[in-house]
């Protein structure tokens, strides 16, 4: 605890990720899920990852949590948890974390929960796991506890129920519950909503705003909708083809985009708040074929503006805005030019 | 639970009937009466008019034959010891006895191997041991039994002179060595596949990754929560296990000289002694649909989601 | 500017773009044509099948599996015009020779070679010249010695071919045979008789082929018996799966495309089946059939009785089985993919569209079935020949004179001590096709359906 303090004097993030690489090594090629990308989150923060499928948001999520599998591997980069070096941890070391300092919520309730054991079990279980004092009587109120904290009734029977036996927004809380059972500094939300139906994805929501203002657990909100991550996030990634393409404050995002991808995204996005309907504008074209990328700008093929570098080299980052408001993109580092020729 | 059972052991009892129905019409198909030979005598015609109304409507002969086995009743051989009721070969002289001893005995080689190699593969996966698994599983499910009872008898008891060739009786247990093994070999190196595939499927499940963020140990992974709904599809393959262990039987016994049912069974069937056949047939059937019977229940019982109303899937 | 990587770059402002350089070429737009261009190069997609076939080459295993079955093809197919020896033909002189072993009719021939210039024999009556000595007769005419076999004799005449054209030359009577074992008198060929027998013979001297496995009791050659029990095991493997595929594809097609009733009494008999100890059925069927099944083919003289015949009531009963009952699971496959094909959108397209069914049972469900299909078709292949061969092990399959694998390895059973290869052969060959095929299909449901993996 004394640890945490620290770094809450310090303003030292809680997670920081820098220039992290994974891939997947495949039969037809290595796919490049995620291809460099850096953040900070601190205490208390909620940051969304936004970007379609496929963009590495997930993969990303599973790499912090030490969940990557199979034909996956880092090739790169770091990612720092409370100072501790998460890509260095003894496999022991990680999964005392696991589940204790930081959590992770997946996308699909319907199959992430054991078919073969009751709700109860498997909560209580990761409570033993990570403090062996806590007697199962204990445990299993603690499960009791947090699962009518979570806004389900009668969780005196509940646990006592298997996962089938649940709806699906049922099993998306329980999976929160679980999630936050051990009073995690770090939540992952895995597009938590994105298998649910609409009201049942705004129950989550507000419940997870709820918990996350009587916890202060810091959650990275991995999402697909714009529309999730207006209402949650304070902060925004967006995601393409393994890239941070820009990054900044919510309202910079919604209000001050200046990725065209970006610009694209929100477009895309039906909104209310805009009076005289036009037309949906979706972006053209379709996801990048991660096996063969494009030379240069991973966006350029589908990009309205694209220029001849952006076909050749990979753009930089460029601060954009206040705020740590950056974006990836050719057009800013030609803003920049001409107003360097300006003042000569 | 207990209506679920209840269903099944119903579902049960109509298949059996229905198997015993076939048999039935199977056996009238063949020209001539399947009860009598060629030197019936008037009399006995009579008794056996009498007896299973021969002269009646298929149907009703059906219905009596079926009531006859309920009461034990399943003729007599014709032909391999004539006159002697069938349930007497079959019960009493230590037939059926023998090819239990020797199907149980390979059930227990089959789980007691065959799950723990499967386990112990899918945990070294990509490793020398499962490597050596594999090709060793793989090579043991393209051999027929009748390939490696004789390989064995070869090796062990023609070269080696090891194991005794001919298997009277299992008083010496050397004796059921052989048998058992050429019995189960290929049951074990397919429960083994088998555990690893469904151990590997368990293992890529999104429980699993759920129990992996909750920084559980290896083993709890392994044993809790892979290994448990890596079993159902090794329960649900008892019922047909046990089916080939009983036809496997055949095989083994008569390759070892095992006179037991299996043996007895398969020259019955080249003697066409009819009446034999049938009760065989039967008997058998029985074994494995009240196999399959536990089976479900087992199945329920490890596997939660099945409704209680008993339907599957 | 192309060696550097912009990327690590951080821009923060226009100060950050001193010393660096970019010309303002590279900043010009892109046309639209050039970025579709562009995309084309990118975009190297491929199809299923292409992508399938990748999949199983770079399969290093099935691979070898493939290579493996189609050299046991060949060894069942083209393996039999290799060897002059029939599956079926007892030869009488070479019974129960080792592998590679040369009868002694066969060594005295071979001997007999170096000394004459040819050979001659005929379809004379077997026996009449048994009384002949090693080697001792022979005719000279035209200033060459020919040397005559002691087996196959017609009446008491001889004719002599040419050991090179094969040509027949002379005709010999036995009252003509002299004290010093030469023919006194010989005629030029003037009738003929059926000399075919006479030029096999003449062949198969000029050549001895050993026996390269030996024969078994009856004088049959195992090489060739083992290619033709492979053939026989493979026709029946093959033909089993095909029955179920028909079968099977047809039912489950129909219970997943008409669907309400038909679909749930399909599905409610399809579970009674499954339940059905088929193995038993296999053998109680082939009693029962085998009476009517053998007055058919007595009757009936068209090529398919003919060649249902030769098969045997064990493996016909066998195939009526598969028939009967081997279907449910093949079926259970195709109504699953029927049903979930149905519900795919695409489908749901294709019918808002107004397509006629057929046109999307042909271009939709089946083109996606198909990967399914062959999986499931080659590994019943293997379990096919498992119970062929079971059934001829226990003496109630393919009866001899034909062969197949597991009647084989029952035959050898016999003599398993003093021959062992016997036994060993067919069951190896036996063990590595049905590895092979295993493999083959394991591999193919890896390249086929790579979410099975």
């Amino acid at each position: 605890m004394a640890e945490k303090t620290d770094y809450v004097k310090k303003d030292k993030p809680l997670l920081k990720v820098d220039n992290l690489k994974v891939s997947f090594f495949t039969p037809a090629g290595e796919v490049k899920a995620v291809n460099g990308i850096s953040y900070e989150l601190h205490e208390n923060e909620i940051m969304g990852i936004v970007g379609e499928s496929g963009s590495g948001k997930s993969v990303e999520a599973y790499t912090i949590m030490g969940l990557l599998a199979g034909s996956g591997k880092v090739c790169g980069g770091s990612i720092e948890f409370e100072g501790k070096d998460l890509l260095h941890l003894s496999r022991k070391e990680m999964s005392d974390l696991q589940g204790n300092e930081m959590s992770i919520i997946f996308q699909n309730p319907m199959t992430c929960l054991n078919p073969v054991y009751t709700i109860g079990n498997q909560l209580v279980e990761v409570v033993r796991r990570h403090d062996k004092s806590i007697s199962k009587k204990e445990a299993t109120q603690r499960a009791i506890d947090i699962l009518t904290e979570v806004g389900i009734n009668n969780a005196e029977k509940r646990i006592k129920q298997y996962p089938h036996e649940l709806s699906g927004g049922m099993r998306q809380r329980v999976m929160i519950a679980m999630g936050l059972i051990c009073n995690p500094k770090l939540l992952i939300a895995d597009e938590p909503t994105t298998a649910l139906d609409v009201t049942t994805q705004e129950q989550i929501l507000q419940l997870m705003k709820k918990l996350q203002k009587i916890h202060h657990t810091a959650i990275i909100f991995i999402t697909h909708n714009l529309g999730v991550v207006a209402e949650i996030c304070d902060s925004v990634s967006v995601m393409y083809a393994g890239h941070i393409v820009e990054q900044g404050k919510i309202e910079d995002i919604f209000y001050h985009m200046k990725h065209p991808y970006t610009e694209g995204l929100i477009a895309s996005m039906p909104r209310i708040d805009i009076v005289n309907h036009e037309r949906l504008n979706p972006i053209e074209g379709s996801p990048v074929d991660l096996l063969n990328p494009p030379k240069g700008c991973c966006f350029a093929p589908r990009c309205g503006k694209c220029m001849r570098i952006c076909q050749e080299q990979e753009p930089p980052y460029v601060k954009v805005g206040e705020n740590n408001h950056i974006s990836a993109c050719w057009l800013h580092v030609l803003e920049m030019k001409k107003e360097a020729e300006k003042n000569g | 639970m207990f209506k679920y059972i209840l269903k099944r052991v119903a579902a049960s009892a109509v298949t059996l009937l229905l198997v015993a129905a076939i048999t039935f019409l199977a056996m009238n198909a063949i020209p001539g009466n399947p009860f009598l030979d060629e030197n019936t005598t008037v009399e006995q015609m009579e008794i056996a008019n009498a007896k299973y109304g021969l002269d009646q409507p298929l149907l009703v002969q059906m219905k009596n034959y079926l009531l006859n086995y309920l009461h034990g009743d399943m003729g007599e051989s014709l032909k391999m010891q004539r006159g002697t009721p069938v349930k007497d070969i079959i019960f009493g002289q230590g037939k059926f006895e023998l090819s239990i001893q020797l199907g149980v005995l390979a059930l227990f080689l089959t789980v007691l191997m065959g799950i723990p190699l499967g386990c112990i593969a899918a945990y070294n996966r990509g490793k020398a041991v499962d490597n050596f698994l594999n090709v060793f599983s793989t090579v043991g499910i393209a051999a027929p039994n009748f390939v490696v009872a004789t390989l064995l008898l070869t090796l062990l008891s023609v070269k080696l002179g090891i194991l005794p060739a001919v298997s009277g009786s299992f008083n010496d247990p050397k004796a059921i060595i052989m048998p058992a093994i050429a019995l189960s070999l290929y049951y074990v190196c397919y429960v083994a596949k088998l555990t690893r595939t469904s151990m590997l499927d368990a293992i890529n499940q999104d429980y699993i990754r759920t129990a992996r963020a909750k920084g559980l140990r290896t083993g709890s992974l392994i044993f809790k929560h892979a290994l448990r709904n890596a079993l159902i599809p090794v329960v649900t393959y008892l019922g047909p296990l046990t089916a080939g262990l009983l036809c496997g039987g055949f095989v083994v016994e008569t390759t070892f000289g095992v006179p037991g049912l299996g043996r007895y069974f398969v020259s019955s069937i080249i003697d066409r002694d009819y009446p034999i056949i049938m009760a065989t047939t039967i008997v058998l059937s029985t074994l494995i649909i009240g196999m399959n019977l536990i089976v479900d229940i087992v199945y329920k019982i490890v596997d939660p989601r099945i409704s209680l109303s008993g339907t599957n899937n | 500017m192309s060696g550097m990587n912009w990327k690590n770059i951080r821009i923060n402002s226009p100060k950050d773009l001193e010393g660096l350089t970019l010309p303002d070429e590279l900043f010009e737009p892109v046309s639209a044509d050039e970025k579709a261009k562009n995309a084309e190069d990118n975009r190297k997609s491929i199809t299923y099948w292409q992508d399938a076939w990748r999949r199983f080459k770079a399969n290093t295993v099935a691979m070898v599996a493939s290579v493996v079955f189609i050299l046991i093809l060949i060894f069942a197919f083209a393996g039999p015009f290799f060897i002059p020896y029939s599956y079926e033909s007892q030869y009488r002189n070479s019974v129960k020779l080792g592998p590679m072993e040369y009868s002694d009719v066969e060594l005295e021939e071979q001997e007999v070679l170096k000394n004459y210039d040819a050979v001659f024999c005929t379809n004379m009556m077997e026996g009449s010249l048994k009384s002949l000595s090693k080697g001792s007769y022979y005719i000279k005419a035209g200033g060459k010695k020919y040397y005559f076999t002691r087996e196959k004799t017609l009446s008491n005449s001889y004719i002599l071919y040419d050991k090179d054209t094969e040509e027949k030359l002379f005709i010999a009577s036995s009252k003509d045979v002299q004290e010093d074992g030469t023919f006194s008198e010989t005629k030029p060929l003037e009738y003929t008789l059926d000399a075919i027998e006479g030029a096999k013979r003449i062949d198969m001297i000029k050549k001895v082929v050993p026996h390269v496995l030996g024969t078994d009791s009856a004088g049959r050659d195992i090489m060739s018996r083992c290619m033709y029990g492979t053939r026989v095991s493979l026709i029946i493997g093959i033909a089993a799966a095909l029955i179920v595929l028909v079968i099977g594809a047809l039912i489950g097609s129909i219970a997943g495309l008409v669907g309400g009733k038909v679909d749930f009494v399909i599905m409610r008999i399809i579970d009674i089946i499954i339940s059905i100890p088929t193995t038993l059925m296999v053998l109680l069927l082939q009693v029962v059939l085998s009476a009517p099944l053998q007055a058919w083919f007595d009757s009936s003289h068209t090529a398919f009785a003919r060649a249902m015949r030769d098969l045997g009531v064990g493996i016909v009963s066998m195939f009526i089985v598969f028939a009967l009952l081997y279907w449910v699971s093949m079926a259970r496959l195709v109504r699953g993919q029927v049903l979930q094909l149905k519900g795919m959108e695409f489908i749901t397209a294709e019918e808002v569209l107004g397509a006629e069914k057929k046109r999307i049972i042909l271009r939709h469900l089946l083109p996606n079935c198909v990967g399914q299909l062959v999986i499931a078709t080659c590994l019943q292949i293997p379990s096919a020949i498992f119970t062929e061969s079971f059934l001829s092990y226990l003496g109630i399959g393919v009866a001899a004179p034909m062969a197949s694998l597991g009647s084989m390895c029952s035959e050898a059973l016999a003599t398993l001590s003093v021959y062992p290869h016997r036994l060993i052969c067919p069951a190896l060959i036996l063990s590595v096709l049905v590895l092979s095929l295993n493999l083959i299909g394991d591999g193919l449901r890896d390249a086929l359906d790579p979410r099975l993996k």
